[in-house]
């Protein structure tokens, strides 16, 4: 007998192999997944009550089966309509699940489905909606709690999201060879928005709203798991781990956001960072260069310094020049001007920060207000400055971030107008 | 602690940067996922719908009904693809009250905030990925063509330290 959180623990963990199994059994993504929901829900029912069975996962494919036999009687004209997608493979109620069956279901198939979940013709959000259900094995409602949306918003986006799959034609296989590096590099990227999704958040006790950067964590050690020669799934990990760890030190008990160079480092977990910081020298030994391995690079080079003014910043510039040359982006330029404000001074990074003006995925962002401010500052040009953070807090739509800019300005006007009065 | 120090430039500045994998199949990534949107975060969008009041009283039936029909159907598709979060339409401003509390006195007065042509008269909430389809939304409104919409960002209760 486990404990209720144990057993949703297990579920989710067997979720992609039962679904797996079955769209491989049966075809039909869309129902298959449906059914291995209502299994687990009565999975999450029965077994506090009456204990885990000593087959569960082949608990669990018998009666996801038996579900997908009635969602199919229940709606003949669909089934035609999908079994002719999809390929009629089997017809459920013929087949009698194998006790074996798990062990045949490869760990490919928990690939082949982040793929399937991961689609390239479906948006950022249903990527993440979907594979956070048919990998995570997280409820509808779960998923709708930890977006901050009405479960009934969820569901249509879950459900238009597995119309998209099948009207794109796409079988339960694995992509192409050639297909693969794209793809891969997509499921990766949905992880990470997932991690940052999780990580972002500020509200909600883990009873209400589901931990998404523990989801995120576990999927990605899952890839990791299965393509352990791929930097950047390991690069991914790490940087998760690394950024994961300083989680107990970046909010203060009222919830306003602590920054980086403020944080209390004794409260950074020592574990994650041990582990993340292993994994990325590790990869970044043997595995061609990527930027994730280069971002979890820096967090743990953040990570290593036991106080704010040890951080050894030259490492962290060089790093970033590397990151703005293979992969380069605004956010990578902003916050490469940091890094080479800390070596140069402030003049440097500002200089660099002015190439963004004129870039429109950054100009009149608030993250680009937000370091120009900071970098004025450091500069010594309070003024400027506080104008600056005012200009950050307006353009933010975060309430801690806004409450934090603000204290920012608030400060420097304080010092300004102190300034003023001697 | 300086044993342990890690040199990670050293090695990353070999040949690997070029030769990387990094950049070969970027088409897809950046169709999906390097829309201008910077950061991860979802977020919710308020949608204003203004109206001239006055210009609708003048409309005829059939064009009314024909504007709610195009609203409805656009209601529909979006409830559909899972970005509809909710929204309502709002009885005519002339019913609307204005709330002012001065030295602790409420003034109520009849009518809207603000005295403009246009009139807020509904709502709705959309959960997008980006704000261009925040945007490409509220133009697709029929109230957009004749009058006018604004789209806010929803203040967010998550946030990112710096």
């Amino acid at each position: 007998m486990t404990t209720p959180v144990g057993v949703e623990d297990q579920l989710r963990q067997l979720a992609p192999q039962v679904l797996a199994t079955l769209v491989r059994r049966y075809g039909g993504f869309d129902d298959c997944e449906d059914a291995v929901q209502e299994a687990l829900v009565d999975a999450a029912l029965q077994w506090p009550e009456q204990g885990v069975p000593a087959n569960p996962t082949g608990w669990l494919i018998r009666v996801a089966s038996r579900r997908l036999v009635d969602r199919i009687r229940s709606d003949e004209a669909r089934r035609r309509r999908e079994w002719a997608v999809a390929g009629p493979h089997a017809e459920p109620d013929r087949v009698e699940p194998g006790a074996d069956e798990a062990t045949r279901t490869s760990h490919d198939d928990t690939l082949t489905l982040l793929f399937l979940c991961c689609h390239p013709a479906l948006t950022p959000s249903s990527q993440l909606a979907l594979t956070l259900r048919a990998v995570g094995g997280l409820t509808t409602a779960e998923i709708a709690r930890a977006f901050l949306v009405p479960e009934a918003t969820m569901a249509q986006r879950i459900s238009r999201a597995k119309q998209r799959i099948r009207a794109a034609g796409t079988r339960f296989e694995r992509p192409a060879p050639e297909g693969w590096p794209a793809r891969l590099r997509v499921v990766l990227h949905v992880l990470y928005l997932l991690f940052n999704e999780g990580y972002a958040a500020t509200s909600g006790p883990e009873a209400v709203r589901v931990d998404l950067t523990a989801e995120a964590i576990r999927l990605t050690r899952m890839v990791h798991r299965l393509l352990p020669d791929y930097g950047e799934v390991a690069g991914l990990l790490a940087l998760m781990l690394l950024t994961d760890a300083r989680r107990p030190a970046r909010l203060t008990p009222d919830g306003s956001l602590v920054p980086l160079a403020e944080q209390d480092r004794s409260r950074w977990d020592q574990q994650l960072i041990e582990e993340g910081t292993a994994l990325v020298r590790d990869t970044l030994s043997r595995a061609p260069l990527g930027s994730y391995q280069l971002q979890a690079a820096i967090a743990a080079v953040h990570a290593e310094a036991r106080r704010a003014e040890d951080t050894d910043w030259a490492q962290i510039a060089a790093l970033y020049r590397l990151l703005d040359r293979i992969a380069p982006s605004p956010v990578v330029t902003l916050n490469r001007a940091v890094a080479v404000a800390m070596v140069d001074g402030p003049k440097a990074g500002l200089d660099m920060l002015a190439s963004l003006d004129a870039d429109e995925r950054m100009a009149g962002h608030h993250r680009l207000a937000a370091v120009r401010a900071y970098l004025l500052e450091l500069a010594g040009d309070l003024r400027a400055a506080e104008a600056g953070y005012r200009e950050a807090a307006r353009r933010t739509a975060s309430a801690p971030e806004r409450r934090y800019l603000e204290a920012q300005a608030a400060r420097l006007a304080k010092t300004t107008g102190e300034e003023e009065r001697t | 602690m300086a044993a342990r120090r890690i040199s990670w430039s050293a090695k990353s500045t070999g040949g690997d940067v070029e030769t990387g994998r990094v950049g070969s199949d970027e088409e897809v990534e950046r169709r999906s996922h390097q829309a201008p949107h910077v950061e991860g975060s979802l977020v919710k969008y308020l949608l204003l719908i203004y109206q001239n009041p006055a210009a609708v009283e003048e409309l005829p039936e059939s064009e009314k009904q024909a504007l709610m029909a195009e609203a409805d159907a656009l209601v529909d598709e979006l409830t559909r693809a899972g970005e509809w979060v909710g929204g309502e339409g709002l009885a005519h401003p002339a019913t609307a009250k204005t709330v002012r509390v001065r030295d602790g006195q409420p003034i109520v007065t009849d009518g809207p905030y603000a005295e403009a042509k246009e009139q807020v008269v509904g709502y709705c909430i959309v959960d997008c990925d980006t704000m261009e389809r925040a945007v490409e939304i509220a133009a697709r409104w029929p109230d957009a063509r004749l009058w006018g919409m604004e789209v806010r960002p929803i203040l967010s209760p998550d946030g990112v330290e710096m």
